[in-house]
């Protein structure tokens, strides 16, 4: 009985007990397993105008095999590659393993495109074997591809749509079956990227493209369109529009490109119309933005708690940034709080991808390089004070899940982070006047994707981009990694602050300047972005012309109002540019209008006056343009060439003792250049094809090509011509480190020609001579390609100066520019010569003009004893000039700062000077008139090695000074005494100095070096009746076998025999040159070619 | 076959061979020579019992339970929140309270056994009913706002909870120590104090917002509480007695906490779903248990 009562309870509570364990309990969510792999890459599948220099990011959840990945790819059957990451270009796999580097804690692969080629679409290919466990990697097929950016001009071929909005351009074209991969909102730009540099005065907008708005009925019928009002962006080979009103939903828009929009080869566009239906980003109707507002705010700074804060994507630190580039060295910049704000769309609407707006007129700020220091040490007392980036454009950004899971995966911040990618056009400035004018430009098209991580209740991005910045006004570029973080949180508050509104700090040409080129762009340098208001107000009056509008394009490029005319100017005429005070500058939410002050650039009534160069010439005779820059090369024809090893040749005409040119070198991705003593006649200056025996151009004035088995082949170039220069761009891939090339350029037929209005001359290619002969044998200059050591490359240019028809006189309409010329006293007489002076007491000077290819190599250890300059030590920092290389025999001695310098490689380039004309009595007998003619003025190459002068620190001295030792040969092969009875020495004449002076920066943006001469530079003009080392007029005798050695013997003592001679003297500070950069920025202004 | 068929299986065995032991009993019984030295009321079982605790020893009064719950709720605290689930609210306390309703009358039985000492006087009694199931529910603003309306300025189209929360089936065991008064009259009064084990099983979340995506876990404390109780018992035939009851029964400080909650936020249509975090409820848990019963004693 108690047995079965202890069953009977048993059993009951062991029923209990297994009720109770048998509770349903399983039935709690469990997430799918995501696993590991690839969670971010930059850039995304597609994109295009990818900056050389950008470093790429492959980032996983996981940690990469470094082995595997950095071992690099080889070629597979069927184009498929074999490797664990392989990075594929139109000629195959491309070698990877000094670019790679494993970051971010052995989950990011981070790949450096230094050293891919411009405008080449790549292919990315990344299998599991680069990271172990990756459950994403395709193995068959490439992960992405991208595109390089196409800076330089493609020759023939023409230009087109690489994208609109960093999409296929097929996604707008109607009937191609492709749809936008991302929504098209009401409130977006539209940003056409094309795939080469366009010729910006072929880019305006109503005439050469448009954008419209179809009108249409109830029923959908077109009924007309109207022109949509925008805000236009047209760059190099960007165009952004931003219209003014958020576009209407459903409506249809038309962009049309014709094919009047040329490329800087002047190749068409193909005609082109594609069409937009945006989408409605807003609740209601009338609502002025979507409906869910976001305050976005870069976090954390450096007083921010958690900071520093380091990547989730790389090895950087988040909104701290490195500038990094062998110009300026390393510069730290820090990002400043500032925030955002934004606008999402519903999600609901947009579930996959929720399109974000931030409007346009918002800044972000960081600090920024000051001062700016060459190479990190030579202080350059530039600062651009705090850098601000304002988006000029509405900022579109749209929210997603990660990529690179199958759609559905839940996000998760390890394995599948939501990815936001931001698309913008980016305005930067620095706050300093002139480190904004060096600094300021535009950012276009800009894509940052990020990865989106919840922390602290807050929504954080880190978005990631390669930004490229040019610097010292485009004579350098830095590409810039930047970790932006931003955390979205609606307790952050937007400043509505504008302190002050925007001021014209600087222009081009400035206030008041005259000689000013008629073919050139003319630019305002503001100190804040500008918004579009007001700014086709902008009116260019010719003054002596009652006052006529002249045709113009207005663009805005950073801080850079450009105001392009479309027509050439009228020379020798006034003119005043004039702006309204309607201009505002960009901010949202407190513009501010342009304030006119008394100490801006313009002296406070808004209107910048300048008269355009005085071509006329005094005596009427016609002078051929000469060649004062070849890059790689010089602007004669060359002798002697092969007969010294090393060397390049000589000058013909020039005497053969000259020393001969070093070999040229071409320093790759820098710009071939000619530049031209005159005017130019543009639609002259076409580039030809080499003939097979390497010695001219056809069909062309200008060719490069080189030698194959014997027989030269053409390179094909891209001219891009200016005023008075021209930039020549070779087919991508065809210039290859050690390799020999060829440049030639026509002396006859095909060549370059003068303006028509200086008689359509063919270029001078034997100045020496003489500068008034047109025409002459073909320059030939052969060349090595080298891999670029400069930190700057820039052919400057001597400005302002003096002889702007270039005809080697000071002619009356032309103007003194003392910063360009020798002031020479007349120190003795000798011989027959008993007494001389200037024929006009005014006109004691010579004025020069020309163009150098200068670069500026990495720093070197303080010693300017060195054999370039030859200075003798006199103690602890410094340094003195010998006596014998000063005329008068003094010493002049600098103390230097600093234990740096920097290498200035100097190009041995042709300079031409004006004519000098003296009034001398030769015992009784006056010699009126003795003018010495155009002078040339070449650079003397060193026995070996380049020309070189320095960059240093000078005590007491606030600006970096440029020094060098400047010997040069001098030739005057027009000057004629008594009818060509007697002769001159002034035949590769060599005179010496050093010279010295600032490198500035001026407010329009220009590397300014400003040099004087510290030494006294004397020159004897001596007299003779035959040319030293010639027989004078017996020198055809001379080439008679027996007898004429024999004969010319004799007499060629006697004819050389100097009867008189006249000592000219140039003192210390009398002898200037003032060389700067072109405001082109490279191509980013291109200087407007004529049509 | 699966746990779970395992389970059920088993369970219906136990549960059948139970029945049968004690459908067997009574003809076992029916064997046995029956005892009419007394009057005592004679059932299957009772003698057994008898036997087992002595006469006079052991009573019951079999009945019916209201019960009223009343639930004190000290806090209601968001904890552990996902990232995600931290964008859209704040952790740490809520507004609102926790309730549940009352149950009407179930049945029950106080089981008493006459302590040896005294007059008779004193007894442990205990209260058996099956396991009442409690609905817990809430009420303010924590079931009638959202309690993630926006996150980050989006709104997240999760919409209020509502009131109900979650059930759980409660099986407090209440031992007291009870002492009667007037042992020899008809009338007794009673009252005593004691204590409960808050022992709950078979929670589960019930809320149609927090199991979308399945049931969150759901752990209530299991622990000791206090019984402080009065009543009467009133002879009516010899050994048969009524009775009412009223127990106080407190457990304070039980804490009853939710994890594992995915939930579904529409206007945030990137995440599929939204894990949130922890909710953890701090209540004293007070009930008023009134009984009517009928028994007799062994």
């Amino acid at each position: 009985m108690r047995i079965k009562s202890s069953l009977q309870g048993a059993a009951l509570v062991a029923s209990l007990a297994l009720f109770a364990a048998c509770e349903d309990s399983s039935r709690a969510f469990q997430p799918p397993e995501i696993g590991d792999g690839l969670i971010y890459t930059y850039p995304l599948d597609g994109t295009v105008d990818v900056p050389l220099g950008t470093k790429t990011l492959f980032v996983f959840s996981n940690p990469v095999d470094a082995d595997a990945a950095l071992a690099g790819c080889s070629e597979g059957a069927d184009n498929v590659p074999v490797g664990s990451f392989c990075l594929i270009g139109p000629n195959g796999p491309v070698d990877t393993a000094a670019m790679t580097e494993i970051v971010n804690n052995g989950r990011t692969i981070q790949f450096s495109t230094d050293q891919l080629a411009q405008g080449t679409r790549y292919e990315v290919w990344l299998r599991e074997s680069a990271a172990p466990g990756a459950v994403n990697l395709p193995e068959a097929a490439p992960l992405l591809s991208f595109r390089t950016r196409q800076s330089a001009p493609v020759p023939g071929q023409a230009p087109s749509v690489l994208a609109i909005n960093q999409d296929s351009p097929d996604a707008f074209l109607e009937g191609s079956g492709r749809e936008p991969r991302f929504p098209f909102m009401d409130f977006a730009p539209i940003r056409v990227t094309f795939s080469e540099p366009l010729a910006q005065k072929s880019v305006r907008l109503g005439e050469t493209f448009s954008f419209v708005k179809i009108l249409q009925d109830e029923s959908g019928g077109v009924v007309g369109e109207e022109p949509v009002e925008v805000s236009l962006h047209t760059e190099r080979h960007y165009i952004s529009l931003q219209p003014l009103e958020d576009m209407e939903p459903g409506a249809r828009y038309e962009l049309r490109l014709t094919d009047a929009i040329t490329d800087l080869g002047s190749e068409p566009l193909a005609p082109v119309t594609y069409r937009f239906l945006p989408e409605n980003s807003k609740e209601n109707p009338g609502d002025e933005n979507p409906p869910i507002r976001q305050v976005l705010q870069t976090f954390p700074t450096v007083n921010d708690p958690g900071f520093p804060l380091p990547s989730r994507l790389s090895d950087l630190t988040l909104n701290q940034f490195n500038l990094v580039n062998d110009v300026l060295g390393v510069n730290q910049v820090d990002a400043f709080p500032d925030a955002l704000e934004a606008w999402l769309v519903d999600p609901v609407r947009f579930p996959v991808e929720t399109p974000i707006l931030a409007r346009a007129g918002q800044k972000l700020r960081l600090t920024g390089i000051n001062p700016a220091k060459l190479s990190g040490e030579v202080d350059l007392n530039l600062n651009t004070g705090n850098i601000t980036g304002v988006f000029f454009n509405n900022v579109t950004a749209y929210l997603l899940p990660n990529p690179y899971r199958p759609l559905g995966t839940n996000p998760d911040d390890d394995v599948a982070p939501l990815i936001a990618i931001m698309n913008f056009d980016l305005s930067m400035q620095g706050e300093d006047p002139a480190g904004n004018a060096t600094f300021n430009q535009n950012l276009m098209h800009v894509q940052a994707p990020g990865v989106v991580t919840i922390t602290d209740g807050t929504l954080n991005i880190e978005l990631f981009t390669t930004l490229q910045f040019e610097v010292l006004g485009g004579a350098s570029t830095i590409n810039a990694d930047f970790a932006l973080g931003v955390r979205s949180d609606l307790a952050f508050v937007v400043d509505p602050q504008n302190p002050e509104g925007p001021i014209v700090t600087g222009s081009f040409p400035e206030d008041g300047d005259i000689g000013v080129e008629t073919q050139e762009n003319i630019l305002l340098t503001v100190s804040d972005t500008l918004s579009h208001k007001g700014l086709d107000e902008v009116v260019l009056l010719n003054m002596d012309q009652g006052g006529t509008a002249v045709p113009i394009k207005v663009n805005r490029d950073g801080t850079t109002l450009v105001v392009t005319p479309l027509g050439e100017l009228a020379p020798a005429s006034r003119y005043e540019l004039i702006l309204p005070p309607s201009i505002t500058d960009a901010d949202l939410l407190n513009p501010l209008p342009l304030e006119f002050r008394a100490d801006d650039a313009l002296g406070g009534d808004g209107v910048l006056r300048f008269t355009t160069a005085d071509y006329s010439r005094d005596n009427g005779v016609l002078v051929p343009p000469m060649l004062v820059n070849v890059y790689p090369g010089v602007g004669c024809a060359l002798t002697d060439v092969n007969t010294q090893p090393g060397k390049a040749g000589r000058c013909i005409n020039g005497l053969p003792t000259d020393v001969q040119y070093e070999n040229f070198l071409y320093e790759i991705d820098t710009i071939m250049d000619v530049n031209f003593s005159q005017p130019m006649d543009t639609a002259s200056m076409r580039p030809g094809t080499i003939n097979a025996a390497g010695n001219a151009c056809s069909n062309g004035a200008i060719c490069i090509g080189e030698d194959v088995d014997g027989t030269w082949q053409n390179i094909p170039l891209t001219l891009h011509a200016e005023n008075m220069a021209a930039q020549l761009f070779p087919e991508e891939g065809r210039i290859i480190e050690g390799g020999m090339y060829r440049l030639v350029v026509n002396g006859s037929g095909d060549t370059f020609r003068n303006h028509p209005d200086f008689g359509n001359l063919a270029v001078n290619t034997d100045p020496l001579g003489s500068i008034n002969a047109p025409g002459g044998p073909n320059i030939i200059a052969d060349f090595e390609a080298v891999q670029a050591t400069s930190t700057i490359f820039a052919t400057i240019r001597t400005r302002p100066f003096t002889d702007t028809n270039g005809n080697g006189f000071f002619d009356a309409g032309e103007f003194e520019a003392l910063g360009n010329g020798a002031t020479l006293i007349i120190d003795d007489t000798g011989g027959v010569i008993t007494d001389a002076d200037f024929s006009d007491p005014d006109k004691d000077k010579i004025f020069i003009s020309g163009a150098l290819p200068v670069g500026f190599k990495p720093i070197e250890p303080m010693d300017l004893g060195n054999p370039n300059l030859g200075m003798i030590p006199d103690g602890p920092g410094r340094w003195c000039t010998p006596p014998e290389v000063d005329a008068n025999g003094d010493s002049v001695c600098i103390d230097t700062e600093g234990d740096f310098m920097t290498p200035v490689d100097v190009g041995t380039q042709i300079v031409l000077g004006t004519s000098v004309s003296l009034d001398a009595t030769a015992l009784v007998v006056p010699i009126n008139g003795l003018a010495t003619g155009g002078v040339i003025l070449r650079i003397k190459p060193r026995e070996e090695g380049p020309v070189v002068g320095y960059v240093i620190n000078e005590a007491g001295e606030e600006t970096p000074q440029f020094l060098l030792k400047l010997d040069a040969y001098l030739d005057a092969p027009d000057l004629e005494i008594l009818g060509g009875l007697a002769a001159s020495n002034l035949r590769s004449t060599e005179i010496g100095a050093y010279i010295k002076g600032p490198i500035s920066f001026l407010n329009d943006g220009r590397i300014t070096l400003d040099s004087t001469n510290i030494t006294a530079i004397s020159q004897s003009i001596e007299l003779s009746l035959a040319e030293p080392g010639t027989a004078g007029p017996l020198d055809p005798v001379c080439g008679l076998p027996i007898l004429g050695p024999i004969l010319c013997g004799i007499v060629e003592p006697v004819l050389t025999f100097e009867l008189g001679n006249i000592d000219l003297l140039i003192n210390p500070g009398n002898f200037n040159i003032k060389v700067v950069n072109h405001p082109s920025r490279a191509l980013r202004l291109a200087a407007p070619e004529s049509e | 076959m699966s746990d779970k068929t395992f389970c059920v299986t088993s369970l219906v065995r136990l549960v059948a061979a139970t029945l049968m032991l004690s459908l067997a009993t009574p003809s076992v019984m029916a064997r046995e020579v029956r005892d009419y030295r007394n009057d005592r009321p004679e059932y299957p079982g009772t003698n057994l019992i008898r036997r087992i605790f002595g006469e006079n020893r052991l009573y019951f009064r079999a009945g019916a339970t209201y019960l009223y719950p009343d639930l004190n709720t000290r806090s209601i605290e968001l904890k552990n929140l996902s990232n995600i689930a931290e964008v859209a609210v704040e952790p740490g306390p809520q507004n609102g309270e926790a309730f549940s309703d009352p149950l009407l009358l179930f049945p029950s039985a106080i089981i008493g056994y006459v302590l040896p000492w005294g007059d008779g006087g004193w007894s442990v009694e205990t209260l058996a009913a099956l396991p009442p199931t409690l609905t817990l529910k809430i009420k303010g603003e924590i079931a009638d706002v959202p309690l993630a309306e926006e996150a980050q300025g989006i709104p997240t189209g999760v919409p209020p909870l509502g009131s109900r929360v979650a059930e759980t089936k409660a099986l407090p065991p209440i031992v007291t120590l009870v002492k009667r008064f007037r042992m020899h009259s008809d009338f007794r009064p009673y009252a005593g104090l004691g204590l409960t084990y808050l022992y709950t099983y078979d929670s589960k979340v019930t809320n149609p917002v927090l199991t979308e995506f399945g049931r969150p876990d759901l752990d209530i404390e299991n622990k000791f509480g206090w019984v402080a109780q009065i009543g009467f018992d009133y002879k009516i035939y010899r050994y048969w007695w009524a009775n009412l009851d009223v127990k106080y029964v407190s457990v304070p400080k039980v804490r009853a906490t939710m994890e594992n909650t995915f939930i579904s936020a529409p206007g945030l249509p990137q995440f599929q779903f939204v894990e949130v975090g922890d909710a953890e409820f701090v209540a004293d848990l007070n009930n008023l248990a009134v009984h009517v019963g009928l028994g007799f004693m062994f």
